[in-house]
């Protein structure tokens, strides 16, 4: 690795080198756009200790499922311009994740508001259809009405069509 | 047009302050906005937990905890939404979904309470929808 790119040096220019520097660091390794692209996805730099000697680097990750691994060598600078590289590359697919992380959260605290209500609003002759109030059509009919305290019964059905109108 | 010359557009504010430049500010005045916000949150939140009746006071804690996860939900988008590439876009869908969710269901908290609480002052109960 080091022989091949041996330019590759702490402080040198990315410009200078002959991989072109829209392609990045991740450009200059022996990878396919393959490899590239599911680099996009998950991968990581990993350091590791071979009988107290290291750190040897190496760039971990996962193509269908399949191991791969690329050899870094030593210089921990060009490992930390992985790393960063790897973090940019990969930082909307997190971003996506937290994204949809949220949105969970949302429907969850969406759900839990509805279960925490569906008591009180029985109480009151109302009930969920969906997450839309309705009136209940048992309303009427059952010795529920009976149990509301006078004064709390606000939407009291006048006919017959009202009665699943949704408030 | 030499550099000493600066444009002011109609609402008094000068090219340059529409700039990139002035990102860190407007982040400022977005966090700022969002603290009131939230603070209001608060305070619906205390007045709801002083209420007598348990179904207008459990109206008042569920739609703050929606309304915090409506906050937290608008920052992630506006954010996402700066730096989203264009082939990410679409994963903002769902997030804007659950948005527009959770704004409706406060909405229908809102009427709910609203009726309640004008048939409890009125003396006549208001006629349904």
């Amino acid at each position: 690795m080091s022989d091949k790119h041996s330019n590759l040096v702490k402080g040198e220019p990315m410009a200078r080198t002959s991989y072109g520097l829209e392609r990045g660091i991740l450009g200059i390794l022996p990878i396919g756009s393959a490899d590239r692209d599911a680099l996009k996805q998950q991968g990581f730099v990993a350091a590791e200790y071979r009988h107290d000697r290291g750190p040897y680097f190496k760039l971990r990750y996962r193509v269908n499922g399949r191991q791969r691994v690329v050899y870094l060598g030593t210089n921990a600078w060009l490992a930390d311009e992985i790393r960063r590289e790897l973090a940019q590359l990969q930082a909307d697919r997190r971003g996506d994740r937290e994204l949809a992380r949220l949105a969970d959260e949302a429907h969850d605290v969406l759900r839990k508001s509805k279960q925490r209500l569906e008591g009180e609003l029985r109480r009151v002759g109302l009930k969920f259809h969906g997450y839309a109030i309705r009136r209940s059509r048992d309303h009427l009919t059952t010795t529920a009405v009976q149990d509301v305290p006078a004064g709390s019964s606000v939407f009291e059905p006048n006919s017959r069509e009202e009665k699943n109108d949704d408030i | 047009m030499t550099s000493e010359v600066t444009e002011t557009v109609a609402d008094g504010t000068t090219p340059a302050e529409t700039a990139p430049a002035n990102e860190p500010e407007a982040k400022a005045n977005a966090a700022g906005l969002t603290a009131k916000r939230l603070k209001k949150v608060d305070d619906l939140l205390r007045e709801s937990l002083d209420k007598v009746d348990t179904l207008e006071a459990n109206l008042g804690v569920v739609s703050a905890d929606l309304m915090r996860m409506a906050c937290r939900l608008t920052v992630a988008i506006e954010e996402s939404l700066g730096k989203k590439s264009l082939e990410h876009i679409d994963k903002l869908v769902p997030t804007i979904d659950a948005y527009l969710r959770i704004a409706r269901q406060i909405d229908r908290l809102a009427m709910l309470d609203h009726r309640l609480t004008s048939s409890r002052t009125s003396t006549t109960p208001p006629k349904p929808r």
